[in-house]
């Protein structure tokens, strides 16, 4: 069981560009001054003294007793019920709440969260993320508005979180969901192992990309040699749907990636048919070069899973993103040594800001205390950290190191009874206690990461999908009939670029494009 | 005459309902089932024809609240380029896969129930029955092992000795027509064949008796006993199959051809068409519209088969 | 009809040896394509999973690794509690299921029942139109509040269309009607034919039914997914779909969110889910006897009415 959950949780961290170590290293990260609360024997100090505030600030007396659940995506936990109960009395004098974690594994959460949310069934906090339907779950109506509410019954959480994250979880002007802080922007690039960098004679020219950030073109000398030295491995790795034209020019993809019309990255708010692009173009060929040259695999459009390849150094480009450190927790993962480098330069989309929320559920009886506990997840250390490590002396203990605990003699993150590794889930992550062990140099790299990040023109514009739904539907399938064998090479783009472009227009492509440019309109009017 | 005529209708049931009291009584434990887990709920088709807005608490009455859009979550599967395509695929396959398992299945349980050795046919049947324990997704790596073109066992022990090149075999829509259909039968076989062996078993033996007696040998015992005898549950499976005609196996056509773009004009069926359709947006009223198209498409093909069945054989029919 | 007139007629009414040495020949070749795939998703099982990524399937792996039977098995405990449920629900749904649907399949093959008709597409019906998840999962969890019990595990498999429609017309192919008239004549009510006279005369059947039903039960993980959060009542399949989906959910959360595949690493790869798969079909087949010892021949119906 332990082993899973970490596992998963350790794969969702990677997904979502996140960070957190294998070993179950607590982590936090934040665009905010939080990062001095590192090792050093300094308290979590302004922070804390301002949630333990909120939290007292409603009068317990005159609160009636109300329950509250809570769903998120996450492995079930053995001992669940502990830590509700040790939660749930710290809980009784702050805001007189019974919360109750329900904790969906990551398998069922996509078939069970829409259920739950349209049967009108007994949640009151919901977990969200534009990776999670936040957009439509918006339309559906699912989710409360608590753009009011929120300054009242969570002023703490408003004033901390970056103002930019917040942009995220707005729906026309109004906001359905706490995001919680994390890291912001994104970056494309590739990993290597160094190993076999060396062994190919490429460090060199390999290192200078992370200086120069390269283009498609500028990679073949690297493809050609490792195709000449070692047939057996593929240069260029290449799996379905891995996009290299959508990952080195870095469109702005106004909301859900799978639904076309973006803007080019940080020029002006006029929504194009990226696949009419000349830049789109000019990968699609370059890429069904490198394919004849096979830096390619051949079966490059159906496979969806290249871990065991990857693993096994049989790719020697690795596409992905290059956030801090990556490399290094990857790298460990994959049981070799990883060196990166990016194509892009920091960029902040919707879909970044989006990557993790909470919701309070419109049919929630009890929205107000949903806001106050979820400011208490945000602000107070103590919540914080049980929801992330449990019961103290139970599940861990403290160390002589201010701010820095274990695991509680004879447990690790595989074996613990309440260990649910999804630091990312629970709301503003500096609250978080640190393990030991834990690399410290990061939040620095992360803060400086973040801060480079140019912000989208179009940030905080939500695209509500629900007039267009019908030719997304149909676009769908166009695209994935075409599009696989197009971007990965393995067919000439000279005449199935067109031959897609016509198609994608039957199915609706400009009835989409008009709507995402009319709703941006729309938006920048209001501005 | 109408009020009449229901009078006697409705005096005739309380009649029958009286005369068969412990009938009724024995059909109510599988009505009860059938009530709560199939028709309290069937009043959720309406939302194919709503767009759904959770207006209150209560899915019910927002149901109820929200809007009437008339056939426009229909729109996405019946007014697109790939309508014909997808319809064409659907039934063409499930009609061979109809056809090749009554031909397949009766065959395989008749041989199986003639095999002297006992122990044998017992051994037999287990291990046919193994490939419907293995999940699409086990099934599709085993084809891939088979299938792909850098390292597949084909390719790499058939193909490529004799000298030609490795055959892409995931963008050639051509061979999918046979390969489809061996693995489904390769798969399913062995469930079919124990429904038919079982309506072997049940036929009584001295028919066969009574045959051996008047000189028939075991092939003329087969064509003229077993197989009408296995007729009515032939008839009925086949009209089973019918009704789900328009229902494509999802696994089959998505995991095993590794939903590979290439092979759409021949692979994509009516469910894999809807699942890409409606991974971005998860619509529940788009994927409500499908099932009650489908459903509708299945009644009307089994209403149609069952009235033919009726002509020729009124004991065979489905109702 | 005695036994010794009856093995004698048995003998005279084989195959011939050529034909019987034919037959044996094509379910060998055909058994082979059933066993060989099994076989291998064993060896692929136990194989390491590097040496899988270098060399691929093999039915002679290079490298052996029991891993992900140590995956699937590391929490024992709750390994076998699932294993009790699935039983429970197996064994007690798979009863009441044949009982109840051969009580309605028999009404329904009366051919002296006049609405049989009527019910019988009553049941066909709900093959093809269902009201969809959401209204179904609100009757059971928030009107019946039947979540996380046992016996919402049990009931929606109760009843399969075809399971009906099957054994009616099993009934009404293998007995017939002038054997129930000569009961009713007897003075035999209708619970006494049923029990004394259809439930013996169909054995196949029950047990083609009962089999199919167990594999139903056996199988299924999606009333899990919707109803149960509570882990004591988790079935093994449920278990075992967790583990399969979880990969396959965040091999497309990746590819969709755009973020590369530079993830999923100590995720199970492949080995994982072939062991699964054996995990799976293991109790199964050690059930499978217990159903073909009723697939026999030889019953006659004179023989119940003499």
């Amino acid at each position: 069981m332990r082993f899973k959950k970490q596992a998963l949780a350790w794969a969702m961290t990677s997904v979502f560009a996140f960070s957190m170590v294998l070993t179950g290293c607590g982590s936090n990260n934040n665009k905010t001054s939080a990062t001095e609360t590192k090792e050093t024997a300094s308290q979590p100090a302004s922070t804390t003294a301002a949630a333990t505030e909120t939290a007292t600030e409603p009068e317990p007396a005159k609160l009636a007793p109300v329950e509250l659940n809570w769903y998120l995506p996450a492995a079930p936990q053995k001992d669940t019920k502990l830590v509700e109960k040790a939660l749930n009395d710290y809980l009784k004098d702050k805001i007189n709440a019974t919360v109750h974690l329900n904790f969906v594994d990551w398998g069922s959460w996509k078939d069970k969260f829409p259920v739950l949310l349209a049967s009108g069934s007994n949640v009151d906090i919901m977990f969200t993320a534009g990776w999670s339907q936040f957009p439509q779950s918006v339309a559906k109506g699912y989710f409360a508005d608590i753009t009011d509410m929120l300054p009242k019954y969570a002023p703490k959480t408003v004033e901390n979180l970056p103002k930019v994250l917040f942009e995220g979880a707005r729906v026309a002007g109004k906001i359905y969901a706490i995001p919680t802080s994390k890291e912001i922007a994104h970056t494309n690039g590739f990993g290597y192992s160094t190993e076999l960098a060396k062994k190919y004679g490429l460090e060199e020219q390999l290192k200078a990309f992370q200086t120069k950030i390269p283009t498609l073109e500028d990679l073949e000398p690297i493809l050609a040699a490792v195709k000449a030295q070692d047939p057996n491995v593929s240069p260029l790795g290449g799996v379905y749907n891995m996009n290299f034209a959508m990952t080195f020019l870095d469109f702005d993809p106004v909301g859900d990636q799978n639904i076309p019309g973006m803007l080019y990255k940080n020029k002006d708010t006029i929504v194009v048919d990226e696949y009419e692009t000349p830049e789109y173009k000019a990968i699609f060929n370059t890429m069904h070069k490198y394919y004849k040259a096979g830096y390619i695999r051949k079966d490059a459009t159906i496979v969806k899973d290249a871990t065991a390849d990857r693993k096994g150094k049989k790719v020697f480009l690795i596409g992905g993103t290059t956030k801090p450190l990556a490399n290094e927790e990857i790298g460990a993962s994959y049981g070799y040594e990883l060196e990166q480098f990016s194509i892009t330069t920091p960029f902040i989309t919707s879909n970044d800001t989006q990557g993790s929320m909470n919701a309070v559920v419109a049919s929630s009886k009890n929205p107000e205390r949903a806001l106050m506990f979820l400011e208490l997840v945000n602000m107070d250390p103590i919540v914080n950290n049980i929801l992330n490590y449990g019961v103290e002396g139970t599940h861990f203990v403290k160390t002589d190191v201010d701010n820095v605990i274990d695991f509680a003699p004879g447990l690790t993150g595989q074996n613990s009874g309440y260990f649910p590794n999804a630091f990312w889930e629970f709301g503003n992550q500096f609250l978080n206690h640190f393990l030991v062990g834990q690399n410290t140099k990061k939040w620095d790299l992360f803060k400086e990461y973040n801060d480079s990040g140019v912000p989208s023109k179009i940030l905080g514009f939500n695209f509500d999908a629900e007039p267009v739904k019908t030719e997304i539907a149909a676009v769908a399938n166009v695209r994935d009939e075409l599009l696989p064998s197009i971007a990965t090479g393995t067919v000439d783009p000279e005449i199935f670029l067109p031959k897609f472009i016509t198609r994608m227009k039957q199915a609706g492509l400009d009835k989409i494009i008009a709507e995402k440019q009319k709703q941006i309109d729309a938006w920048l009017a209001t501005k | 005459m109408l009020r009449l005529r229901n009078r006697t209708k409705s005096r005739s049931f309380l009649y029958e309902l009286n005369k068969n009291k412990t009938l009724f009584i024995m059909l109510i434990p599988v009505l009860i089932v059938l009530i709560i887990n199939n028709y309290l709920p069937m009043f959720g088709v309406i939302l194919a024809f709503k767009d759904f807005k959770m207006s209150s608490g209560n899915f019910v009455t927002s149901l109820f609240s929200s809007e009437w859009v008339g056939f426009k979550n229909f729109e996405f599967f019946l007014n697109t380029s790939y309508g014909f395509s997808v319809t064409r695929n659907t039934i063409l396959f499930n009609g061979l896969f109809i056809v090749l398992t009554l031909v397949t299945a009766v065959p395989t349980a008749i041989m199986l129930n003639e095999l002297k050795s006992r122990k044998l046919a017992k051994f037999y049947q287990t291990a046919m029955f193994l490939p419907q324990f293995m999940s699409w997704v086990v099934v599709s790596f085993l084809a891939f092992a088979f299938f792909s073109v850098d390292t597949g066992f084909i390719n790499k022990f058939i193909v490529e000795p004799l000298g030609f090149e490795g055959i892409q075999w995931y963008s050639e829509p051509k061979y999918w027509l046979y390969i489809l259909p061996l693995v489904t039968i390769w798969k399913t076989l062995g469930f079919n064949t124990i429904i038919y062996f079982a309506g072997i078993s049940g036929i009584d033996t001295e028919l066969y008796e009574a045959a051996v007696i008047d000189g028939a040998n075991k092939w003329k015992q087969a064509i003229h006993i077993t197989v009408p005898l296995l007729t009515p549950l032939m008839i009925i499976l086949t009209l089973l199959s019918i009704g789900r005609i328009f229902f494509a196996d999802f696994g089959l056509f998505f995991q095993v051809t590794q939903n590979s773009g290439a092979l759409y004009p021949v692979t994509l069926v009516i469910d894999t068409y809807v699942f890409n359709a409606l991974r971005v947006m998860g619509d529940p009223s788009m994927s409500t519209a499908v099932g009650l198209y489908q459903g509708v498409v299945g009644l009307v093909l089994v209403l149609g088969s069952n009235l033919i069945v009726k002509k020729i054989n009124k004991d065979h029919v489905l109702f | 009809m005695t036994s010794i007139a009856k093995k004698k007629s048995n003998i005279q009414n084989q195959i011939s040896s050529p034909t019987n040495i034919l037959f044996h020949l094509i379910f060998v070749i055909f058994v082979a394509f059933c066993l060989a795939p099994l076989i291998l998703i064993f060896m692929v099982s136990i194989t390491n999973e590097s040496t899988l990524s270098t060399n691929g399937y093999s039915f002679f792996p290079k490298a052996f690794s029991l891993q992900a039977y140590q995956y699937i098995f590391r929490d024992t405990q709750q390994i076998i509690r699932s294993y009790g449920v699935s039983l429970f629900i197996t064994i007690a749904g798979t009863f009441l299921s044949v009982f109840i649907i051969a009580l309605y399949a028999y009404v329904i093959s009366r051919k002296g029942f006049k609405y049989r008709g009527f019910f019988s597409f009553l049941v066909f019906f709900t093959m093809l139109f269902n009201g969809g998840l959401v209204p179904t999962f609100m009757i059971y969890s928030n009107v019946l509040g039947w979540s996380d019990t046992l016996f919402i595990l049990i009931f929606p498999l109760l009843v399969s269309p075809m399971y009906v429609i099957i054994m009616k017309t099993f009934f009404s192919s293998s007995i017939p009607d002038s054997l129930v008239e000569a009961a009713k004549i007897d003075g035999a009510g209708e619970w006494r034919i049923f029990f004394s006279i259809i439930l013996r005369l169909s054995t196949p059947a029950l047990a083609t039914i009962g089999l199919f039903n167990t594999l139903h039960y056996w199988n299924d993980w999606f009333t899990a997914l919707l109803y149960i959060t509570d882990e004591k009542l988790i079935p093994l399949q449920f278990l075992l779909y967790r583990v399969q989906s979880t990969l396959e959910y965040l091999i497309q959360i990746s590819s969709q969110s755009g973020q590369g595949a530079m993830t999923i690493a100590d995720l199970p790869g492949q080995s994982a889910r072939m062991a699964l798969c054996i995990v799976t079909i293991g109790p199964v087949i050690l059930a499978f006897p217990f159903f073909q010892k009723y697939f026999v021949k030889g019953l006659t119906i004179g023989a119940i009415k003499g």
